[in-house]
């Protein structure tokens, strides 16, 4: 440990003591759902020179890890489970299932700090909010978005997963907080393809105008722009390495990451795709899964932000995993 | 030389009298068969019989005595024609004598060997005896004309500027050797020698995706009347060295069809794009495989990578498809490899470990599997230098009241480092006496990149320092007091470039 006398005012400093405190590590970029191996598996190394560890947890249907990497929601037979143990390199399944937990859920949206999800199904057309993760656990009864009309489109929930955001598409479409008794509308949105939320705006992106609104959660004071982009399928808003806040989008056709300057939403990178990408989620600490494997063979492509964005792909080495007996799917 | 094939086979039997050089004898005939109304035919007349290869077919012919004496037969009927199929007999035993109105059963059987038409003559010496004439000797006599009932295919084809036959001893079809990516043809002629039409209801080959094929089947069923035929052309594409064996169906019939593959041309030159000389480590750029020329049938390959160096290898370095081997195919007649859903360019990992990497490519004919790698490959090689590190991310994790750790992520292609620097650059309000540290790593980091756990991260690593702070009053965080923090790291080679992190 070395020691620094910080004070206001010129004082001495204190030398640190010994190099044998330094200590060593692999890194690792972060932990990811491989739908082929239907794991839960590390990005072993850094984007650029990295690969996909072996499985540390399979049988999943779907898998979302938690921001602080160390835990995750799984479904494993239809059924939704915490997966603990991430942090360390290991996993197991915690049984029995979640609590109260509504089965064949399709996606999680989790809080900044990992203590909150929502469980959501696009095709059930519910949300189901769970806080206190992952130890002092508490579920909400699920909640169906068909009084609403419409069909759900997108999900997120806020730092302290009292409130979750929902996009509708269709009739009495648009964007609606529900803070677990009421839906209230705040914003209409003919197309709400993508939902995050960073501090206290959420950022909403409607596919129909390739629109972004930043809406502030204690205000509802909201601003939109119209990106130059066109198809955009996906956003999520950041602080890149430099500490700015960025916002970065994807789009489906001509693909290409864009990143903008979130507070003036000029567009300050752009790196074309060599893929389709089909979202944008967290990996690392500046970095963001694109787009999955979705068959052996395939690499990950993912992006990071070391003050310019770069797409990597991240191999997955199959020989590695036949000798040990893991199917592929 | 006719050849019969299969069971083609036609099962009619039948007999007939036809006219001919009549001699007066003194016995009426009456010709038999079995089921048939008997029949008064004339001394010299035809007798016409047809039945199926291998097949009998018997009649009799009565012989009454007509005259006013007697008459005897004392030796068996006589078939002139050696042969045919035609064997006759005296019903009853020899000698023996008839008197007026007495008769005798003379039978002839005819059993074909092949569908072909015969024809013999059948004599039945006798002696007559009368008042008025004395002995006078005489003889019954047909002429017999047999027909094998049935088809005869007749198989034949051109090689070498001569016909050949196929027969009992020649029995295939024989290609001469093709060299693998070419074709040759044989235009098999099929002769219907028989005496009834035969009909196909199917002609192919055998076997389904192999070398042999029908150029242009023929429209089925196929009818072919005797004494007309048809020409097949079979086709002869090797895809392996050495023999080959093939049938040709025509129905239930099959001829067997031989031929040989013998070693394709050259595969033409190639080049490997990519990386050379010194590649930049921790990069991922794009590879292709390109022919000279195309080559006349597809391609499939194998591109390999191996690491080699004095340090233990990077396991980063792998295909973009993941893992060191990768498999591509060269569709006919085109240059480019493509290498899966990835395509044309296929994108590798340099890694982050000085060392040269080798990609050999090895190809084969995608049917067939017949090896077309040169004995000495041109390979795509390329080295990732020892260089000074470099270094990715800085970060402050594990924040307390007193301090938090410097996080220090980045990769060294030797394997080692000799020391990491650390720049504290104070807020607003605060001084530092002492901002800049310079941390030996020679030690610790040569344990780390000693262990085994290391090599799974190549010349990777994350370096944590932990600093405490003093003089901070009791409501100030740690983190309140610095504004940034920037960081360089050293090998034997040089010093990164400085990598900083603001404070938020």
């Amino acid at each position: 440990m070395r020691k620094v006398l910080l004070v206001l005012g010129a004082l001495s400093a204190v030398v640190p003591a010994g190099a044998q405190q330094a200590g060593f590590s692999g890194p690792v970029e972060g932990l990811t759902f491989d739908p082929p191996t239907g794991s839960i598996r590390q990005v072993i190394g850094s984007l650029g020179s990295s690969r996909l560890g072996p499985p540390l947890i399979s049988l999943l249907d779907f898998a979302s890890v938690a921001p602080g990497q160390s835990y995750a929601i799984a479904v494993r037979a239809g059924q939704p489970f915490l997966v603990a143990g991430l942090g360390s390199g290991s996993a197991s399944l915690t049984a029995p299932a979640l609590p109260g937990a509504n089965p064949k859920p399709e996606g999680v949206a989790w809080s900044g700090d990992g203590s909150a999800a929502v469980l959501y199904s696009l095709s059930g057309g519910w949300i189901q909010m769970f806080t206190g993760l992952p130890a002092a656990l508490n579920s909400a009864a699920a909640v169906s978005v068909a009084p609403l009309g419409g069909t759900l489109t997108a999900v997120a929930t806020d730092s302290s997963g009292q409130t979750a955001v929902v996009g509708i598409a269709g009739t009495n479409a648009g964007v609606y907080s529900f803070d677990g008794s009421n839906f209230s509308l705040l914003l209409p949105v003919s197309q709400p393809a993508a939902l995050a939320i960073s501090g206290g705006t959420l950022f909403v992106l409607d596919a129909s105008t390739n629109e972004v609104s930043q809406i502030s959660l204690s205000s509802s004071a909201s601003q939109s722009w119209v990106l130059g982009a066109d198809n955009t399928i996906a956003l999520w808003p950041a602080v890149n390495a430099a500490g700015r806040n960025v916002l970065y989008v994807v789009t489906g056709s001509n693909p290409v990451l864009e990143v903008y300057d979130s507070a003036s939403m000029q567009m300050i990178g752009s790196v074309p795709l060599s893929f389709d990408p089909t979202g944008i989620t967290p990996l690392g600490t500046s970095s963001f899964v694109l787009r999955p494997r979705s068959v052996a063979g395939d690499p990950l492509w993912a992006f990071a932000d070391r003050g310019q964005p770069a797409v990597y792909f991240v191999p997955a080495p199959v020989e590695e995993f036949r000798r040990r007996g893991v199917p592929e799917r | 030389m006719a050849r019969r094939i299969g069971s083609i086979a036609v099962c009619l039997v039948a007999f007939g009298v036809l006219a001919g050089a009549q001699t007066q004898v003194p016995f009426q005939l009456v010709l038999e068969q079995q089921g048939q109304a008997a029949t008064t035919i004339q001394n010299g007349s035809t007798i016409a019989m047809s039945a199926a290869p291998g097949t009998s077919l018997t009649v009799e012919v009565v012989v009454t005595y007509t005259g006013s004496g007697h008459a005897t037969i004392s030796i068996p009927p006589t078939i002139i024609g050696s042969a045919t199929g035609f064997s006759s007999a005296i019903v009853g035993s020899l000698p023996l004598t008839l008197t007026p109105g007495q008769s005798v059963g003379v039978t002839v059987t005819f059993t074909p060997a092949t569908a072909t038409q015969v024809t013999a003559q059948l004599i039945v010496p006798y002696n007559e005896t009368t008042a008025t004439n004395g002995l006078n000797s005489g003889a019954i006599s047909f002429s017999l004309q047999g027909t094998g009932l049935g088809s005869s295919l007749v198989f034949s084809y051109v090689a070498g500027g001569s016909t050949i036959t196929l027969s009992p001893t020649n029995t295939s079809v024989v290609f001469s050797p093709v060299m693998i990516t070419q074709s040759s043809q044989i235009i098999l002629s099929i002769q219907n020698a028989g005496t009834v039409p035969v009909t196909f209801s199917n002609i192919g080959i055998a076997q389904v995706g192999g070398p042999f094929a029908l150029a242009s089947p023929p429209a089925l069923p196929l009818t072919l009347s005797p004494g007309s035929g048809t020409q097949l052309t079979i086709t002869f594409t090797p895809t392996a060295l050495g023999f080959v064996n093939g049938t040709l169906l025509l129905d239930t019939a099959s001829v067997p069809l031989v031929g040989s593959g013998s070693a394709p041309p050259a595969l033409p030159p190639y080049t490997i794009s990519g990386p050379s000389g010194n590649a930049t480590p921790m990069t991922q750029p794009k590879i292709s495989l390109t022919l000279a020329a195309g080559y006349p049938v597809a391609i499939s390959g194998t591109l390999t990578m191996s690491v080699t160096g004095s340090l233990p290898a990077d396991p980063a370095v792998q295909f973009q498809s993941g893992g060191t081997t990768v498999s591509f195919v060269i569709p006919a007649n085109q240059t480019a490899a493509v290498f899966g859903a990835q395509g044309t360019q296929l994108g590798l990992q340099t890694g982050t470990v000085a060392s040269t990497i080798t990609l050999t490519p090895s190809f084969s004919t995608q049917v067939g599997g017949v090896s077309l790698t040169p004995a000495t490959p041109t390979v795509l090689q390329f080295s990732v230098a020892p260089a000074s590190p470099q270094l990715l991310a800085l970060q402050l994790t594990g924040q307390s009241a007193t301090g938090f750790t410097v996080q220090a992520t980045g990769f060294s292609t030797t394997r080692a480092l000799q020391s990491l620097a650390i720049q504290f650059t104070s807020a607003a309000g605060f001084s530092m006496p002492t901002s800049q540290f310079t941390i030996d790593l020679s030690s610790v980091a040569a344990v780390w990149f000693g262990t085994t756990a290391s090599d799974a991260f190549g010349g990777e690593f994350t370096v944590s320092v932990p600093f405490t702070f003093e003089g901070l009053a009791a409501n100030q965080s740690v983190l309140s007091a610095i504004s940034s923090v920037s960081a360089t790291l050293s090998n034997a080679l040089g010093t990164s470039s400085a990598v900083q992190t603001n404070v938020p």
